[in-house]
């Protein structure tokens, strides 16, 4: 409770000695956010994550450019490069990779009550110049013994990129929420947390790796294949396969080819830091249909997302299925944010229903399972206290089921925390 | 958190409570343990292979003694005795017990005594073992020879003379023997292997075993018994005889059905790995065992997890008719039965299991703890009307347990 306390008093003094306003941010940015529950849970830690990313990029204010305005034609480009690789790019690298652990597998893990510990090494280049001969990888390690149980240890490994398409998914409700405005940090963290192990998911030795080794696709892709019993080589190497085919959905994806292009034209030609994508208006209202992706503990998990927003507010109506062909697993939901009622509250919600197989962590080699209808309901507001200062979080009820984010196991889940709207 | 009445259901296979449906149902509900029979102050105990219907359980009685023949401070254990208790026909109690004394040259053996064990014969038992000694040559080199020894004792305490079989002798050796009493007629296999030489300090390469069998005639002579040519060739450690639904077996790297005379009478069947296989034999033929390699692309390799737990049915020929089906995942495979259209296995992986599956092998629901201890007993698992019960024999008792399925 005391590191709890001490860690939200520390991000409100950081925001309050860092005003946004002045730097070149989306109009109708989203409040700063530092939340938390009990066992800091994916989703209150993936907002407060992107919250401090937002907080932490004010270095290019200490940093301005220097060949901005000296009418050169090449060397603001170069200087725009540069500081991507030396400052940008690494220091988005780190927040994905941060959100990925800490928030990923860290956080599914501590939802069953483990402690996980972590080890993160420095980004690029400042690895390859300061320890060129370190090989590890940035991990999570857990710290039990005894049996472990599929049910279990699935849920922790997917949640390292389970975090990122989070971030991605809290991104597009940015996006809409903005007017289609995202800044260029966003960006560079939207396409980290959508490629992350992309070599892994589309290379050859997904299908050939064991129970424990590899990375976490490849561990993945051995699990689900224990998971549903499928445990000779050429039956593995189907589940592999339909889980490679089922990423190509995740990189369709409208957000991260506008990301690729502005970065590229608006950020490094530009020398913008805000981009503005073109959404479809309806009645005064932007629209946007966008692809989701994740892993789950049945296979690759597509959704459909409808967002429709006026700033402040947004929405969001999904549909979700699988494809491993392992399990029948779909849902649907609908989730509201940041809706003004009266002067000083916002108030939203969400809902979702799904039917997918149980997820039981005491069964052992249980293959074939009947399915179960799930649905989660919950409450999502912040009241204002003084200024831009609101106290903000969420309440809700879910049963047994994996929802994005949300813990697995049924009962309350919710965060509190505050906001600090810029 | 649960808010509310906890309200406890069933529905389709998932446990609900208010709060939602998270515990999967088990497919069948096993008992505490019932004791049905015992003998204070034994502790292992095995399950007699015999073609009765009635299940014979023989417990031992040991004494720890010092071995002359061994480092100082290391005790050999030599059986003072064995009981046999003979269940009845319900499996719920015992109907008579035997009880016999170890012969007085065994027992007054303090040491360089190896593979002691028993054989029951119904009324009496024979005691087998194998006597070291160790001399010295006149060029200073040393030599242990080793010899079996056969000798009956029956519950009176009456001994017959001791048998020494004379090709059951050998130097420098070591000699395995085992062996059971079926239809009137005692059957013992043996393995001897020379020791390993000593090539300039260095141990020399592993040497193959020499198998053989002999029957025991009713006045105590030895006739000769050819193995199998399937087990002679392919030596595999001692092979051993079973009985399996009935049917003598013989185990090796196959199981070999065979009679009296040791003539081949049914299906060979094989023995996939090095781990446990446990069989039905009555009407077509179900395996299971545990296997720790799996062959991809033409290679074999060693899992790098548990090992699979595969159930494949054959014909009355021994062809398989069916793919192998995993049915879980332990390294040791216990025992099958078959109930109706149904399998039950019993594994153990630190604790005991029973999963239950179809017999075309796919499983139905997860494995379900037995026991929690992680003491290897011996198990027998019969199947009746869609349900089964197991007898555990550890710790000097005979206790039951009911797996009571869902239909």
């Amino acid at each position: 409770m005391l590191r709890r306390l001490a860690f939200t008093g520390v991000f409100a003094a950081c925001t309050a000695v860092t005003p946004i306003a002045g730097a070149e941010e989306p109009k109708h940015a989203p409040d700063l956010v530092a939340v938390a529950d009990p066992d800091f849970g994916m989703e209150s830690s993936v907002r407060t994550f992107m919250s401090l990313g937002r907080v932490f990029r004010r270095y290019e204010e200490i940093f301005p450019e220097v060949f901005r305005n000296t009418g050169l034609p090449l060397l603001p480009v170069l200087e725009r490069i540069a500081r991507f690789g030396l400052l940008d790019a690494p220091f988005a690298d780190m927040q994905m990779i941060v959100i990925h652990e800490v928030a990923g597998h860290g956080a599914r893990g501590r939802e069953i009550g483990k402690s996980p510990t972590f080890s993160f090494k420095l980004p690029e280049p400042y690895r390859t110049l300061f320890s060129p001969d370190d090989e590890e990888k940035n991990f999570t390690r857990r710290r039990d013994t005894g049996t472990r149980n599929v049910d279990g240890d699935l849920p922790i490994v997917l949640g390292g990129v389970e975090s990122n398409y989070l971030t991605a998914h809290w991104t597009n409700l940015a996006l809409v929420a903005s007017a289609g405005q995202l800044h260029f940090m966003d960006r560079m963290v939207y396409m980290l947390s959508k490629t992350t192990y992309a070599s892994s998911f589309l290379g050859e030795n997904l299908a050939t790796a064991s129970l424990s080794g590899g990375d976490d696709i490849i561990a993945y892709a051995a699990q689900l294949a224990e998971r549903f019993n499928q445990f000779t080589p050429a039956e593995r190497r189907q589940v592999a396969t339909r889980v490679q085919t089922a990423y190509v959905w995740n990189l369709v994806d409208p957000t991260l080819m506008w990301s690729f292009w502005t970065t590229i034209y608006d950020g490094f030609g530009r020398g913008k830091r805000v981009s503005t994508m073109p959404l479809p208006v309806v009645r005064g209202h932007h629209v946007f249909l966008s692809p989701r992706f994740t892993l789950s503990p049945f296979g690759a998990e597509h959704y459909v997302d409808l967002f429709a927003g006026k700033a402040p507010w947004v929405a969001d109506v999904y549909f979700r299925f699988g494809t491993s062909g392992l399990a029948t697993y779909l849902g649907a939901g609908t989730k509201v944010l940041d809706v003004p009622v009266g002067s000083r509250v916002r108030a939203g919600g969400e809902i979702d229903a799904w039917t997918q197989p149980v997820i039981d962590r005491s069964a052992r080699a249980f293959y074939d399972r009947p399915n179960s209808a799930g649905v989660n309901v919950a409450a999502i507001g912040s009241v204002a206290i003084v200024g831009p200062l609101s106290i903000t979080g969420k309440l809700g009820y879910k049963s047994n089921g994996f929802v994005m984010g949300l813990p697995i196991g049924d009962g309350p889940h919710g965060y509190l925390g505050i906001a600090l709207r810029p | 958190m649960k808010v509310g009445l906890v309200l406890v259901a069933a529905v389709g296979g998932v446990i609900c409570t208010a709060g939602g449906c998270e515990r999967l149902e088990d497919p069948c509900v096993v008992s505490a343990e019932l004791p049905i029979a015992g003998v204070p102050g034994a502790t292992a105990g095995t399950f007699v292979a015999t073609e009765a219907r009635t299940p014979a359980v023989l417990f031992l009685s040991r004494e720890a003694t010092p071995d002359a023949g061994l480092n100082a401070g290391a005790f050999a254990t030599i059986p003072t005795g064995a009981t046999v208790l003979v269940l009845d026909e319900a499996h719920r109690g015992e109907t008579r017990r035997e009880t016999f004394k170890a012969p007085a040259r065994l027992a007054a053996r303090k040491g360089s005594t190896s593979s002691p064990g028993i054989i029951w014969l119904g009324g009496a038992a024979l005691f087998h073992w194998v006597e070291s000694t160790t001399t010295t040559e006149p060029d200073g080199r040393t030599k242990t020879s080793a010899k079996l020894v056969l000798q009956t004792i029956d519950s009176a305490g009456v001994e017959k003379p001791a048998v020494e079989p004379p090709e059951m002798k050998c130097d420098d050796c070591r000699l395995d023997v085992a062996g059971l009493h079926i239809r009137g007629t005692t059957l013992i296999t043996f393995a001897i292997t020379p020791a390993a030489l000593a090539i300039g300090g260095l141990g020399g390469p592993a040497t193959q075993p020499r198998v053989g069998a002999f029957a025991i005639g009713p006045s105590g002579e030895i006739l000769p018994r050819a193995l199998p040519a399937i087990i002679a060739n392919q030596p595999r450690g001692l092979p051993r005889f079973d009985v399996i639904d009935g049917t003598l077996v013989l185990v090796g790297p196959m199981l070999v059905p065979v009679d009296g005379d040791l003539n081949v009478v049914g299906p060979v069947l094989p023995r996939p790995g090095v781990l446990e296989t446990a069989a039905i034999l009555d009407g077509d033929p179900i395996l299971v065992w545990a296997s720790a390699t799996q062959v991809d692309a033409g290679r074999e390799a060693l899992l790098p997890s548990e090992p699979n737990v595969l159930v494949q049915r054959f014909d009355r020929s021994g062809r398989p008719i069916s793919n192998a089906q995993r049915i879980t995942t332990s390294p040791a495979v216990q025992a099958i039965a078959r109930s109706g259209d149904r399998l039950g296995v019993v594994h153990r992986s630190g604790k005991q299991y029973f999963a239950l599956a179809r017999i075309n092998g796919e499983k139905i629901g997860g494995d379900i703890v037995v026991s929690d201890t992680s003491a290897n007993d011996d198990v027998r698992l019969f199947g009746e009307s869609s349900s089964f019960h197991l007898l555990s024999v550890s710790d000097g008792r005979v206790v039951r347990r009911e797996m009571t399925c869902a239909p």
